[in-house]
């Protein structure tokens, strides 16, 4: 099946009560296979046809605080007009489950992959996932639900537009009894109840503001924590391991090869491919918020240096996982010269040779100091 | 690991068609990757639906650059770039066409396969108001040509993933199979 | 039949669009009718993907592709900019789909109409999100198959009045037109384009694609919709004096259901809901047309 297969299928198991989409390309076979499944037997859920994203959010906010499990699917420009409201889901601490399929941001009009727009949404206090398979974006939908719903705050499951929501392959189905028991009903400890109620949201004096977002960091930084024992759970009843951050690589690697998204699959093939001449490895970074500062140390373990290939760019600035990675590297044992490389913009393909050609390069190049190198066609 | 790549127009079924040699790989044990070109899909424009299969995990997420095969439902198509991107010394290719065609292809290709692919959807009245549906035809006769999946499976296959007419699109793929032609460069 | 409009194309040939598509019929008639003065701003859907890809357009007009929904709002501050820049002769045409106009436009549209800013907005109408792969629109007319309302569970709402909503802004002039008829079109255009504020243009694009007929039935299908009342031909003017256009006899809505592939899950018992609904908005529409008589067919 397709990655936005897998999605629709890990949020009919999910069992959500409400689901609001609306369609952009290339999130659309999403909200037409959840349309479907709403439709039969087989998924109890109101599927509200809503005209914008900022609608879909929009219902997904008031979906959640009724105590329902919710979920959306969206891609660049919708994720985008969903920005506001994106603050407001993290704000009101709610365990919404949004799948992105990453496209680049017009203008001009662009239907190719890359990262921008959900990088753009880093700071709105939405957890982020990045993943590079299909079974992973099946498996991450399910976790999401779970750490969502225990750390109190929205995640965005982003999977690559076309390169994984289009391309089919083998994906392992989870019993839908087996999700259950991993996944049992929400129990929303806070919501807008007649029995118990609440005002929620109301304006706030400066200190209550800070504390409250002294709290989402915290928070933030226990979802670590909870992210991998979801992960160890999953891994006892599915017999898949998920981490934060990911290595692949043959015994005496030191160059390493840092990147998210179904890239980090090229590199594997690349390093499958070149066996271990060429010694590099991959360090595939899942988790980009919270920052998995501390496993991304351990994993750069045992490399001399690192290329991060960015399939984003911050303009004015460079690529946004070498800015984070390098802050996380800073004055630490693990900071090692760091090559940042923008590639793949707009879904410009990357193959194995330009990875050749890249890390023959970097393996010259004495002074790593420059801003950003963008990746040769 | 083997490149395959279905070239048709909007609308004739290439990506179906990617979808059920994908799953014939897949039920011989090999690890499978299908997906279609991307871009504006026009009834009537060129599209393209591509294949990997592999004994082991296929990680690699980019085009294919140089298939192993290119099966072209419209021999209209046959110049166009968006079909001979990436031919090299080792594509071997099969084409609808009911003229015999020889020499007068821009490209030398390895093995060059011919089926009338249309005459065989046509009489089994597998058509549309715009085309006739010969991509059930066009797998069987790549299963003819190339000898990589056995024709009962695809058959069987055939009959589980097509949505109607099952048994006409079952029949196409096996009168391709039986009647798709090697051409030779002599 | 009038020809003089004929002279000039203001669109080239050679379109993305799919072979039959109505609305590249009738953007061809609205701008050769608009002319040269005329800038173009165009949203996400088919209209704004049939112009073209870089480095091809289909348009020899200024053209600007703006984000989806904002299509009303963006042309709006255009004629602004040229007013104040004393170019207030510079027509400004919004073109934007049933997706980008009533539903995830319809609040800058409705901005725009009513501040009666000094634009023509055309909403070519497919009834669903074609570009986007036939997902519903709330334009989708009730009992249609599409890929968000699949068989079993087909679109159980009726399609948006959204001329009501518009003629409630009381903007100067809003019209409903059919590529079927081009005179009719074109002569409608032609008088918007005399017109000074909000001006509203509703024109029905039939669709091969996502209707499911054959590509060369285009015009006919226009014409049965307009025939049996589907889709009526009509003027409004200051969103309160309405007047009918001539169509033809009126025909069965079956005539028109029957001849689409996206209708074809209805079953013997909605035919006659659907007859009913659109015989009640037809005698709707002709006593707002004529309050003094009874009825009329």
């Amino acid at each position: 099946m397709t990655g936005n297969e897998a999605a629709a299928l890990a949020a009919r198991l999910a069992n959500p009560q409400v689901v609001a989409a609306y369609p952009i390309t290339p999130q659309t076979s999403i909200a037409e296979k959840l349309a479907v499944y709403a439709s039969g037997e087989k998924m109890h859920t109101r599927y509200l046809k809503v005209e914008s994203e900022t609608s879909a959010l929009a219902a997904c906010i008031g979906g959640s605080l009724s105590g329902a499990r919710v979920f959306t699917a969206t891609s660049s420009q919708g994720l985008a007009l969903m920005h506001e409201l994106l603050h407001w889901s993290a704000g009101a601490r709610l365990p919404i489950v949004l799948v992105n399929v990453n496209r680049s941001m017009a203008a001009p009009w662009s239907l190719g992959v890359d990262h921008n727009d959900s990088l753009s949404q880093r700071d709105t206090g939405c957890l982020q996932i990045y993943c590079e398979t299909g079974q992973e974006v099946l498996d991450t939908v399910l976790i999401a639900f779970k750490l969502a719903e225990a750390v109190l705050l929205p995640i965005i499951v982003c999977m690559d537009g076309f390169l994984l929501s289009h391309y089919s392959e083998p994906v392992e189905i989870p019993e839908q009894k087996e999700v259950n028991r991993f996944l049992p009903h929400r129990r929303a400890r806070y919501k807008l109840d007649p029995r118990h109620p609440c005002t929620f949201g109301g304006g706030v004096n400066s200190e209550v503001f800070s504390q409250l977002r002294q709290q989402m960091q915290e928070d933030m930084d226990a979802a670590l924590t909870r992210f991998d024992s979801i992960c160890q759970q999953f891994d006892r009843q599915f017999g898949r391991r998920y981490r934060q951050v990911e290595v692949y690589k043959n015994g005496d690697a030191d160059l390493a090869l840092i990147t998210n998204g179904t890239m980090a699959g090229t590199v594997k093939a690349y390093i499958r491919q070149c066996g271990s001449n060429k010694k590099v490895g991959l360090v595939k970074m899942r988790l980009f918020r919270p920052f998995p500062a501390v496993q991304l140390r351990k994993a750069i373990k045992g490399f001399k240096k690192a290329i991060v290939i960015d399939r984003n760019l911050s303009p004015g600035s460079g690529g946004i996982f070498s800015q984070e990675i390098k802050s996380a590297l800073y004055a630490t044992d693990e900071q090692i010269p760091l090559v940042s490389v923008i590639g793949g913009l707009g879904g410009v393909d990357v193959f194995p040779e330009h990875l050749d050609r890249l890390v023959d390069r970097v393996r010259l190049q004495q002074d790593t100091r420059s801003e950003c190198v963008w990746m040769e066609a | 690991m083997i490149e395959v790549k279905i070239s048709g127009r909007g609308g004739q079924g290439a990506v179906l068609a990617s979808q059920i040699l994908a799953a014939a790989f897949f039920e011989t044990g090999m690890w499978v990757q299908s997906f279609p070109s991307f871009g504006a899909e026009r009834r009537g424009a060129p599209v393209s639906a591509f294949l990997r299969a592999d004994r082991d995990e296929i990680t690699l997420r980019c085009g294919v650059q140089h298939p192993d095969w290119i099966v072209l439902f419209d021999p209209s198509m046959l110049d166009n770039p968006l079909v001979t991107g990436g031919v090299s010394e080792k594509t071997s290719i099969v084409i609808n066409c009911f003229q015999p065609i020889s020499n007068v292809l821009p490209f030398h290709y390895r093995n060059l396969f011919q089926v009338d692919a249309t005459a065989i959807a046509e009489g089994l009245n597998l058509k549309t108001t715009s085309f006739s549906i010969v991509n059930t035809a066009m797998v069987g006769a790549f299963a003819g040509a190339s000898g990589l999946v056995e024709i009962n499976r695809l058959v069987k296959i055939i009959r589980d993933l097509v949505p109607i007419k099952k048994e006409e699109n079952a029949a196409a793929a096996r009168h391709a199979y039986e009647s798709v032609q090697e051409i030779s460069d002599d | 039949m009038e020809t003089a409009h004929l002279e000039d194309e203001f669109v080239y040939p050679g379109s993305f669009s799919c072979p039959g598509c109505g609305l590249t019929i009738a953007f061809r008639h609205v701008v050769k009718t608009l002319g040269k003065n005329t800038v173009v701003i165009t949203t996400a859907g088919c209209g704004s993907v049939v112009a073209g890809y870089y480095p091809a357009t289909t348009s020899k007009l200024p053209f600007f592709h703006c984000s989806f929904g904002t299509a009303a709002a963006t042309a709006s501050g255009l004629k602004a900019g040229y007013e104040m820049l004393g170019k207030e002769n510079i027509q400004v045409l919004a073109w934007a789909g049933d997706g980008g106009t009533f539903d995830i436009g319809l609040q800058s549209l409705s901005g725009a109409a009513e501040r009666n800013d000094d634009i023509i907005y055309v909403c070519y109408d497919n009834e669903a999100y074609m570009n986007t792969g036939v997902q519903r629109s709330s334009s989708t007319p009730l009992g249609s198959w599409t890929t968000t309302t699949p068989a079993g569970a087909p679109e159980d709402r009726s399609k948006k009045d959204i001329v009501g909503i518009m003629a409630a802004h009381c903007i100067p002039y809003i019209a409903t037109a059919c590529v079927s008829y081009p005179e009719d079109l074109v002569a409608k255009i032609r008088k918007a384009k005399k017109i000074k504020g909000f001006r509203f243009i509703h024109i029905l694009t039939p669709c091969p694609t996502g209707w499911l007929f054959a590509a060369k039935d285009s015009i006919r299908l226009g014409r049965l919709a307009v025939l049996s009342r589907v889709f009526s031909l009509f003027e409004v003017f200051g969103g309160k004096e309405y007047r009918l256009s001539p169509m033809g006899e009126k025909i069965p809505v079956n005539d028109y259901l029957s001849a689409q592939g996206r209708f074809k899950t209805l079953g013997a018992g909605d035919y006659p809901v659907i007859q009913g609904e659109i015989d009640k908005r037809w005698s709707e529409l002709i006593a707002l047309a004529c309050p003094e008589e009874e009825s009329g067919s």
